[in-house]
């Protein structure tokens, strides 16, 4: 690497000496002693090189640890991850950035081992459209929008999401095992095809507080792509909201959906503190104990232990009853 | 699977999808050995590369936001292509530094790149103009128009700068990573590195004495 002008190493005694390390600790938080504290300080005073990069620094990671407007980091990781795989599975990769070894990335072999798996399903669907487009011929824009990503649809007719949310929705296009590019599938299905495009559907109609559109999202991720990252993330991100919004009942169906999916899943321990709380919103004492038992008995959910042993105990000066030691 | 990964992704999901900015007060080298055991596991488990990305992403957005600003219009994508960089170096990561350094390496790398390409594409940031279109701090401006005018110089000043010095500066001045860490991550000697710092200040030393004055806090 070339520095495109200098590539000389700093002379000792340069007149433009700056304390360094005097001013990465003081960054860093570490103790100075209080001449160095006075050190830094005279020099900051007299060096206005210093003093701006200090002075802007802070407003810099200020500015940039105010709270975003876009995906949160999961649904970042949950894209990326989804964006990594999707070019190997579906065409050419993302352009390289010239790394080594990135052509014998194991992920990348299991990622094309995937796409052979899903070719596979697609011949299958394929034919299954074939046969649905005869029976009820679709809009141009739909058949080119499913055939564009058919390899990462499954066509589970049925999705935990689904059902759990369908009492309070009113939509029976959330119930019905539509696929994606069938007449019956809600209006929401066709465009924007993937995982991510809708995780992202439903999280951002989710912030923005359009439910229908949300629970619709959710429901349809769960039902289409019930096996990627998206899916699952989306689906205990779908239960807390509904938590939130006081629907105990479907949300206790959402966790317990991801949990019986995904016993050991990521998001385990979120889903079963999600679940005891639903079931305790439920006056469901004991299903909520046991549930707040099996939160303490998860390997994952070392986070949620004092909350769970708290709530165990509220739950015992509840209803007076005695825990197993 | 993933305990770590299923506690950050709980602060995600239980605060309401909110970006973590401030990694968890804990051990720093056990977090370290923890992180480098998931980066050699997450060459060929997903679920890995998922947990550590999740650790590493914080550092990753941060340094694309420090470079491109909060509200640029393809902030995302840029995050979201800093992220692929990094799972696409993971397999050469040798564990010389701290994952999260590495990345923050390659996010700055990538944050520039973009910024440079937008520049050249003509590419409007809805948070910014070019530093040159901005009239410089008079006696009637604010001390928030003042510390815009600043952060919009050092974002200039990293472009301006060739990319070595620039990722040095921002890595060393800005995110707080030491010199050591930069010439591991960097693979470059640290006299190297400690050059390319000087170098970089004495840029911009030649930038203030050329007349782009920048007031410090509170001077108007």
């Amino acid at each position: 690497m070339t520095d495109g002008r200098r590539h000389d190493e700093a002379p000792e005694g340069h007149p433009e000496a700056h304390p360094e390390d005097l001013l990465h600790r003081a960054r860093a938080g570490q103790f100075l002693s209080p001449r160095e504290r006075l050190q830094r300080k005279e020099h900051l005073r007299t060096c206005d090189v210093c003093r701006l990069l200090e002075e802007t620094r802070a407003e810099l990671l200020d500015e940039a640890a105010r709270p975003p407007s876009g995906k949160s980091i999961t649904e970042l990781v949950a894209a990326t991850m989804a964006a990594f795989q999707a070019p190997s599975a579906q065409g050419p990769p993302a352009p390289p950035t010239g790394r080594r070894g990135s052509a014998r990335h194991p992920a990348r072999m299991a990622a094309v081992a995937a796409a052979v798996v899903c070719a596979v399903t697609g011949v299958a669907l394929a034919a299954r459209w074939i046969v649905e487009a005869r029976t009820a011929p679709r809009a141009p824009d739909q058949v080119s929008s499913d055939q564009a990503t058919p390899p990462r649809r499954v066509g589970h007719p049925t999705g935990p999401l689904a059902a759990a949310a369908a009492p309070s929705d009113g939509d029976a296009s959330g119930t019905q095992p539509a696929p994606a590019g069938a007449t019956g599938a809600p209006a929401a299905a066709s465009p924007g095809g993937g995982a991510a495009a809708l995780f992202a559907r439903a999280t951002a109609a989710r912030r923005a507080g359009r439910v229908d559109e949300a629970r619709r999202a959710y429901q349809q991720l769960g039902r289409d792509f019930p096996a990627t990252i998206e899916a699952q993330t989306g689906q205990v991100a779908y239960g807390r909201w509904l938590l939130d919004r006081d629907e105990a009942q479907p949300a206790a169906v959402v966790f317990d959906d991801y949990l019986r999916a995904n016993p050991r899943g990521t998001l385990a321990a979120e889903a079963a503190v999600g679940r005891a709380e639903a079931l305790e919103r439920l006056g469901d004492r004991p299903g909520a104990r046991r549930a707040w038992e099996d939160v303490l008995v998860n390997p994952a959910a070392g986070a949620f232990g004092r909350h769970a042993r708290a709530r165990l105990r509220a739950l015992e000066g509840r209803a007076r009853d005695v825990l197993p030691p | 699977m993933s305990e770590r990964a299923s506690k950050r992704l709980a602060v995600s999901v239980f605060d309401g999808g909110d970006d973590v900015l401030s990694p968890p007060a804990r051990d720093p080298e056990a977090e370290r050995g923890a992180l480098l055991s998931l980066a050699r596991a997450a060459v060929s488990d997903a679920d890995a590369m998922a947990e550590l990305l999740l650790a590493v992403a914080p550092a990753v957005v941060r340094a694309v936001r420090v470079v491109l600003g909060p509200r640029a219009v393809d902030l995302e994508d840029v995050k979201q292509q800093a992220l692929l960089n990094v799972m696409r170096a993971v397999p050469g990561f040798r564990g010389e530094c701290h994952p999260a350094g590495f990345a923050s390496r390659i996010a700055l790398h990538t944050a520039l790149s973009a910024r440079r390409r937008a520049r050249g594409e003509r590419l409007v940031f809805s948070d910014a103009v070019d530093i040159h279109e901005m009239a410089p701090p008079g006696p009637r401006r604010t001390d928030a128009e003042i510390a815009l005018y600043r952060r919009h110089f050092v974002r200039d000043l990293l472009l301006r700068l060739p990319q070595e010095q620039a990722e040095v500066l921002a890595l060393h001045v800005i995110l707080g990573h030491s010199l050591p860490e930069i010439g591991a991550a960097t693979a470059t000697p640290l006299a190297t590195v400690k050059s390319r710092l000087r170098l970089a200040k004495e840029y911009l030393r030649k930038v203030l004495d050329d007349g782009d004055e920048v007031p410090a806090r509170g001077q108007s």
